[in-house]
């Protein structure tokens, strides 16, 4: 069979989708975009977990941003996001966890909670606001004294896949005061002059709409 | 409360009985027959507050892993360390499918369900929402997370003895403590659920599951 080029199915403003778009973008894999919302029917026959992202390669479909980013990282060993030094591997590894388990489900939660009339608007911030100054001060902590130009050394890693779309959903969304989180602050400048971040951005995906925020 | 320098090769595990996250961690120890020292973080008594623990763990959190000058204070982190470092038996499979199908099931766990209904949470609910309506939530979150775990392994026909085959892999690590805590302090109804009850059963007669629970640790209360 001949093989055909990955499709993700996404959505512009999923901080989630836009990790996995900066990993295919960095190891250069060409895919096809499948946006998806959240009142798609059609995509639980895709992903009966109906979260996004979802990775279709061939007749396999994995979900979980940190489960495809790992499968990519296997499949195209360009650009490794992933260092040999386990010590350098598993701060990677934290990282990313606290991006993906104590960060963003809470942001997820609060927002859902504003959309669907749950919480109110300026409660649903004060959750985001609260969980994301908990995460990233606790990043600052673990990384003091870094000087290298990425959050692990100087390329970009794992780590800082899962931090640009937080700290750009921060910055866009939410009102984050990136001056609170001096080395954040630095790498996000660095992550936003990068193409492969550039072009993963939400408000350049075809599925954004003509005033994104 | 941190004690001095553990002994010298030896691995430190900063962890709480009743901690899912830090029952995780055990479960990966034993697997790979790892020795560690048990390090009690008492977070009823706010011990996760203590600067020396922040000072390992900014985020506060149970478990930390202590080898030599590595510090790792996330459970998935530790969990792909020790793959690593101790190869067998592996945790991880080579087919690159089941591997990725494995980091889902974890990832479901791991950011899906248990962060929803962890302490901070749980307060945060309880202040805001009322008293008691924690349980509720977490019945709800632990319910949406297993319905979408219980699908997925149907829909790829993935277990066998265990949660992706015949032999305990990463899925296990993370499946094991989320069931046992909805099973025992959740009282969740596990006939929504069938792979994931018959999978509980098989975790109860595995060694190194049982030696990893919260009742068999240091720092669980005597039984009344």
């Amino acid at each position: 069979m001949a093989a055909s080029k990955p499709i993700l199915y996404s959505a512009w403003i999923s901080s989630c989708s836009f990790r996995v778009r900066i990993a295919l973008n960095l190891k250069g894999v060409d895919y096809g975009y499948r946006a998806v919302t959240r009142t798609d029917l059609d995509y639980e026959k895709i992903n009966p977990i109906k979260y996004v992202p979802a990775l279709v390669d061939g007749d396999f479909v994995v979900s979980d941003s940190l489960a495809i980013i790992l499968y990519l990282e296997d499949k195209y060993p360009q650009h490794p996001l992933l260092p040999q030094d386990l010590k350098k591997k598993a701060i990677n590894l934290q990282i990313a966890n606290i991006v993906c388990s104590s960060i963003q489900p809470l942001q997820c939660y609060a927002v859902i909670g504003l959309v669907d009339g749950k919480l109110g608007s300026d409660e649903s911030l004060q959750i985001v606001r609260n969980y994301t100054d908990k995460g990233f001060k606790a990043i600052e902590k673990l990384l003091e004294g870094c000087d290298s130009k990425y959050a692990t050394g100087d390329e970009v890693q794992l780590a800082d896949v899962f931090l640009a779309p937080q700290i750009h959903a921060g910055v866009t969304r939410f009102q984050i005061d990136m001056s609170n989180y001096p080395l954040l602050e630095r790498f996000y400048k660095a992550y936003m002059e990068i193409p492969a971040f550039q072009v993963a951005a939400p408000e350049k995906q075809p599925d954004a709409p003509a005033s994104p925020y | 409360m941190a004690e001095a320098e553990a002994t010298a090769g030896r691995l430190s595990l900063y962890s709480y009985w009743r901690s899912s996250c830090s029952h995780r961690a055990r479960i990966a120890l034993n697997l790979k027959g790892v020795d560690y020292e048990y390090k009690v973080v008492n977070l009823l008594k706010g011990e996760q507050s203590d600067p020396e623990f922040v000072k390992l763990n900014p985020m506060k959190f149970v478990p930390a892993l202590v080898d030599g000058d590595s510090v790792i204070g996330d459970s998935y982190a530790i969990a792909l360390y020790l793959e690593d470092k101790y190869p067998e038996p592996p945790l991880l499979p080579h087919d690159l499918q089941n591997k990725a199908l494995n980091h889902q099931i974890a990832s479901i766990v791991a950011s899906g369900i248990q962060p929803l209904h962890n302490l901070t949470v749980l307060r945060f609910i309880d202040q805001k929402v009322g008293a008691g309506e924690g349980v509720l939530w977490t019945q709800q979150q632990i319910e949406r997370g297993f319905t979408a775990i219980e699908n997925l392994i149907q829909l790829k026909g993935c277990a066998g003895k265990y949660a992706t085959g015949d032999e305990v892999q990463l899925a296990d690590v993370f499946l094991a403590p989320q069931i046992y805590a909805a099973i025992e302090r959740t009282k969740i109804d596990m006939s929504n659920y069938p792979t994931l009850a018959r999978l509980h059963s098989e975790y109860m007669a595995h060694p190194a599951f049982v030696a990893a629970l919260p009742g068999r640790q240091p720092d669980a209360p005597s039984p009344s």
